[in-house]
């Protein structure tokens, strides 16, 4: 543990393993299974008084379940500060702008982009508990969004993917200066739908109509549900370092990358027609039908094995969606509603016996090993 | 710190000062086009989430509205159109025509935009025609129909745009080419809307539109209009000088009203 790099996250769950292993010595000791002397006890307590004092002066973590909570308010209020304080920025611009020569407009926009950067990495630098470098960081996405967005009403320029590049780089560079999901997550929709409107355009589509082909998110998906092993891959020991300071950021790309491959399926599923296929509608929806049920299976398998908590949850949701469009799509007309509910009750049961025995099969196993 | 600050404001200024000088190249020298236009020819570009905060005012070309007689809208596309979409019929698949109509693709494309033309005049003259023949027969057609007539027409002389979409192709040197003795027809990048029509058995375009929404007035020249400009009801009338640059992206120099 002491090998642990400092973050925010590492030194949380440094401090909730020490509330963990007082309770248990609690329950040890109330039980008499090991008795400590009162120096024993004492020398541990201190240790961990002193320990956890450091801690939530360093990084200003949670020492308790009602502080947790207490956080928690506190990142959705940060959260919602970001998000209204963004919004608020947009419209001051909008309702003064037009005042403005267009010489002042531009410098406004670029000035406000660079202000709000320097002010966010300033914030990013005090505070360890990244509140108020979220709310910063949100801005300053916000002025950077805003800044193309008017450059290109300012001078009228032919909408392009390419912005979506940009903005998707500024908002990486922003996350991962603040440590901020939330901008990650901005970073990651930007990033896939700039490699989704170059593949609409390969096939001769107009960019901004990409959704219409499903498909063309596919690779993007893959791309960054990859992105993890692809940074850690990279053979630079600095890099490396530097990388696994935001392992807790894995999951965002994880996540969001299912997410976006399972969407598109799941729509191709219904909907043979969006498909740059071209064989018949129902045999292209049949496939994805069982591409669909495949990787969420996949997926499921994948996140048991490496105890990605994450990966197995989104599987799961989406083979629970998958399964139940295709009740829908069978039983619906067909079925009085009474029994396709009934039939959807029995199959829940039937899937939550499944789950029951697979966990137990995966506890022997790891009884086994242990 | 240190880097990610440097690398996000390297960012910042290189972006920006990339896209000034591409709209600065866009504006420098000879435009590709100028054209008078009138306030027939332009809307107010609405943006619902900010309008009524807007105080920037973004005007757009307002196209004429298309009869399919006179236009390259609603026929069938022969083989040697779609080629100029960079497409064949081969390539398209036909089978997959479940329903009537459906949409194939949106595809880029450069669009050939006629000012007060032979698209105008086709569409004036056929309106024109219309109301004589409706007075010369009036016990065939209704009152409503005779009104109508006369307000197509009168709206066809005095009020409705008179820029006409009246070709697209994916080479611009093609168009320019085609239409290189026309003055008042111009270029803009836009896209079309490809649909297979089960009925008539043949691809047909569902829409044809420009890329780029509006063309923001500075401030000087949106104090030359009257707050109500682009209102229902409003009698302002207006020249502007409107150019295309190398980019094929528009712009107003020069905004002057009319005296009525």
């Amino acid at each position: 543990m002491e090998n642990r790099k400092p973050t925010m996250q590492n030194a949380q769950a440094r401090a909730d393993q020490i509330q963990a292993f007082d309770l248990e010595l609690t329950e040890l000791t109330s039980n008499s299974v090991i008795m400590l002397s009162e120096q024993q006890n004492q020398s541990i307590q201190s240790y961990h008084h002193d320990v956890i004092n450091a801690l939530k002066q360093q990084y200003n973590i949670d020492d308790t379940a009602a502080s947790k909570q207490l956080s928690l308010g506190m990142k959705i209020a940060s959260l919602v500060a970001a998000l209204a304080l963004a919004s608020s920025m947009f419209f001051l611009f909008f309702q003064f702008w037009g005042l403005f020569s267009t010489g002042v407009q531009v410098f406004a926009l670029v000035a406000f982009s660079i202000l709000s950067f320097i002010v966010t990495a300033l914030i990013a630098q005090k505070d360890f508990a990244g509140y108020y470098a979220k709310i910063a960081g949100l801005i300053s996405f916000g002025c950077f969004v805003l800044n193309l967005n008017m450059l290109g009403q300012i001078y009228s320029i032919t909408p392009s993917p390419n912005a979506f590049l940009v903005w998707s780089a500024f908002g990486f560079i922003l996350a991962y200066m603040c440590k901020a999901k939330v901008l990650l997550v901005g970073a990651i929709i930007c990033f896939a739908s700039f490699i989704s409107m170059y593949f609409g355009t390969w096939s001769g589509m107009y960019f901004i109509s990409f959704g219409e082909k499903p498909e063309n998110i596919l690779f993007a998906s893959l791309l960054v549900f990859c992105l993890p092993f692809i940074l850690n891959a990279i053979p630079s020991p600095t890099f490396t370092k530097q990388i696994a300071e935001f392992s807790h950021f894995d999951k965002v790309y994880r996540v969001m990358g299912m997410i976006l491959f399972f969407l598109p399926v799941l729509v191709l599923s219904n909907w043979g027609q969006g498909s740059h296929l071209s064989i018949d509608t129902k045999i292209i929806e049949q496939c994805y039908q069982v591409l669909g049920f495949v990787s969420a299976g996949l997926a499921i398998w994948l996140g048991v094995k490496k105890q990605w908590r994450h990966v197995n949850v989104t599987g799961n949701i989406f083979f629970i969606l998958f399964l139940y469009t295709k009740f829908f799509d069978w039983w619906w007309d067909w079925l009085p509603k009474y029994l396709f509910f009934f039939v959807m009750g029995v199959v829940s049961i039937l899937l939550l016996v499944l789950f029951k025995r697979l966990r137990s099969d995966h506890h022997a196993q790891q009884g086994v090993k242990g | 710190m240190k880097a990610y600050l440097g690398l996000g404001l390297l960012l910042i200024i290189i972006v920006n000062v990339f896209i000034i000088s591409g709209a600065l190249y866009n504006r420098s020298a000879e435009p590709l086009y100028t054209l008078e236009l009138s306030e027939r020819e332009f809307n107010k570009a609405y943006s619902y989430a900010v309008d009524s905060e807007n105080s920037g005012k973004t005007i757009e070309l307002r196209r004429a509205n298309y009869q399919p007689s006179n236009s390259f809208f609603g026929g069938v596309l022969s083989a040697e159109q779609l080629a100029g979409f960079g497409l064949s019929i081969d390539s398209l698949d036909q089978k997959r025509g479940e329903t009537e109509y459906y949409s194939v693709k949106n595809i880029s494309v450069f669009v050939a935009v006629e000012f007060a033309g032979d698209s105008y005049k086709r569409n004036l003259e056929e309106a024109r025609l219309k109301t004589l023949e409706i007075e010369e027969k009036p016990d065939s057609f209704s009152e409503y129909e005779l009104k109508s007539a006369k307000k197509n027409y009168d709206d066809l002389l005095n009020s409705s745009s008179r820029l006409y979409y009246i070709d697209a192709h994916q080479s611009e040197a093609h168009l320019a080419k085609k239409y290189s003795n026309n003055t008042n027809i111009f270029l803009l990048k836009g896209r079309l809307g490809l649909s297979y029509n089960k009925k008539k058995m043949a691809y047909i375009i569902n829409y044809v539109d420009k890329n780029v929404e509006g063309m923001l007035l500075t401030n000087t020249q949106d104090k030359i209009l009257p707050a109500d400009t682009f209102e229902y009801d409003s009698s302002t009338k207006f020249r502007a000088t409107m150019h295309v640059g190398k980019r094929y992206e528009t712009w107003i120099s020069d905004i002057k009203l009319v005296n009525q």
